[in-house]
């Protein structure tokens, strides 16, 4: 009477940054930027601490599906390092290689884009 | 996570192992020293001796139901017979009336054949649950209208577990002509049906949600109900309710797994509600975690729970070394929010952040303890990861 369930594959790399997700968490200070996705249930802080014109430190809080969080810790990693002035043009493409994102979560990417532009526009 | 983890298996509603018991029957008619031949090839011995196996196994499921024998049509399981049953008594009766009653969170083997009906142009009433996922009598008095020819519910919710009192519903239909379908996949065996109650006119059940072989069911058919229309033709078996070789071994697992579920029922329900309760205690200490459905209105082994502050499918992925269901195991391919759940009454991430723990025969205090250890591991964490 009923199928069986159909659970989503998870890439290694998915399961790896799910699991541990290393730029987890919350700091005291820096800019954040808030998003919350109006097609799933999804919500990403994103904070960005800078020193001498680069993020020194990234970090995200997320309500979320594993990819979101995944993601979220692999754009987290990315920013650090990043001038600032290459934040407000930023795009991860590279989640579609590193990860990859199914095609039906492709909103997740632009959640995070939207996130990190936003935390732009407040240093500018 | 680790893949060494060991898997703590509570989606018994989804599906049941077969008890030993229960397979030992079936063996005795699957090989060539065993009971094998066609039941309907009676014009030799070996299909005779097939015939009458069949016959002895619909005699043994008919006691244990406390129905005669005649009254039960052997189908492939509780979706076939939901099928045969509201197909078969619409059609039959579509020069009476075209109005059919279901519940808006009913299995899809009903709602499915409801929808079906209304593209032939019946006019089909779904009715939201009322009361903690159940539908009263005065909700189905209410809904009953002169050209209502068919109610179709089901006795205990898959999802949440919430039981319907048949009681109660058969009082509200009393004497309207209306047939009554019962969907019983989730009770048969665990819960007491009084099938003497001459308001239910048919009930489906499945042997593989009670220790049986998947592939098998049966269709309880009221002796003197109206007529149905008969929905698979060929061969004129189950005197051409059914057409199809009858299955002999699945047949005598079904009976033989319905007679032991029913002997050791009370027992049973007793310990699974005990062990159920354990279990929702030890969730709810967590914080944040809503019940679906009341304690004394839900068959003993079913929980669902809503987790709050969580995601749903992070929730599920951080819970997979438990096998559990996510709302209906139907519905977790697409990943929607359960539509039982939003029919009464949660909110889209609510109800995408269910599960459904369902308990059985194998189930032991010692793996509900730890499925709570690992259930305040997994909240713990998402909660901890989410937005302060």
């Amino acid at each position: 009477m009923e199928q069986s369930n159909v659970f989503p594959v998870y890439s290694s790399e998915v399961q790896r940054r799910f699991a541990a997700p290393r730029r987890a968490g919350r700091i005291e200070r820096g800019v954040q930027a808030r998003k919350v996705s109006s097609s799933r249930h999804a919500e990403l802080l994103l904070q960005l601490v800078l020193a001498g014109g680069r993020v020194a430190e990234a970090r995200f809080q997320a309500v979320g599906c594993p990819h979101l969080i995944a993601a979220a810790d692999l754009v987290c990693e990315r920013l650090e390092s990043m001038p600032v002035s290459a934040l407000e043009g930023f795009r991860a493409a590279f989640l579609e290689q590193e990860l990859p994102l199914p095609a039906d979560k492709l909103d997740i990417r632009i959640l995070i884009e939207d996130a990190v532009r936003d935390a732009a526009r407040q240093l500018n | 996570m680790t893949d060494n983890t060991e898997i703590i298996y509570l989606d018994y509603a989804a599906t049941t192992p077969v008890d030993p018991r229960v397979a030992d029957a079936m063996m005795a008619c699957m090989t060539m020293d065993g009971i094998f031949a066609n039941p309907s090839s009676v014009s030799h011995s070996p299909g005779r001796r097939a015939r009458d196996v069949v016959e002895a196994a619909r005699k043994e499921l008919a006691d244990a139901l406390g129905v005669a024998s005649r009254t039960i049509i052997f189908t492939s399981g509780a979706t076939e017979a939901d099928n045969l049953a509201i197909k078969g008594f619409a059609q039959a009766r579509s020069a009476k009336g075209r109005h059919v009653i279901t519940d808006r969170t009913a299995h899809k083997a009903v709602l499915d054949s409801c929808r079906w009906l209304e593209k032939q142009g019946f006019d089909v009433t779904y009715l939201v649950p009322a009361d903690e996922g159940r539908i009263t009598g005065e909700q189905l008095r209410k809904a009953l209208r002169d050209d209502t020819i068919l109610v179709a519910l089901l006795h205990a919710n898959n999802e949440t577990g919430a039981l319907n009192d048949l009681v109660e519903l058969c009082d509200a239909i009393g004497d309207h002509p209306a047939a009554l379908h019962i969907d019983a996949a989730q009770s048969v065996g665990k819960v007491a049906i009084d099938l003497a109650n001459q308001r239910i006119d048919s009930l489906a059940m499945s042997a593989h949600k009670l220790y049986g072989p998947k592939g098998i069911g049966a269709l309880y058919l009221r002796a003197g109900s109206a007529p149905i229309e008969v929905q698979q033709h060929g061969g004129g078996q189950e005197s051409g309710m059914r057409g199809g070789t009858l299955a002999t071994h699945q047949i005598v697992g079904l009976a033989r797994a319905c007679a032991l579920a029913v002997a050791h029922r009370d027992e049973e329900t007793a310990r699974l509600r005990e062990l159920r309760e354990r279990l929702w205690a030890g969730l709810a200490a967590t914080g944040g975690v809503l019940r679906n459905g009341r304690a004394e209105q839900t068959i003993a082994h079913i929980l669902n729970v809503s987790v709050s502050g969580v995601e749903g499918e992070s929730l599920q992925y951080a819970l997979h070394d438990i096998a559990m269901s996510a709302g209906s195991a139907c519905n977790s391919a697409n990943r929607e929010p359960s539509y039982v759940l939003r029919a009464m009454g949660r909110d889209d991430a609510l109800a995408g952040a269910s599960l459904r723990f369902s308990l059985g025969r194998w189930t032991t205090p010692e793996q509900i303890d730890e499925v709570i250890r690992r259930f305040r591991q997994a909240v713990g964490r998402l909660r901890e990861l989410a937005p302060q």
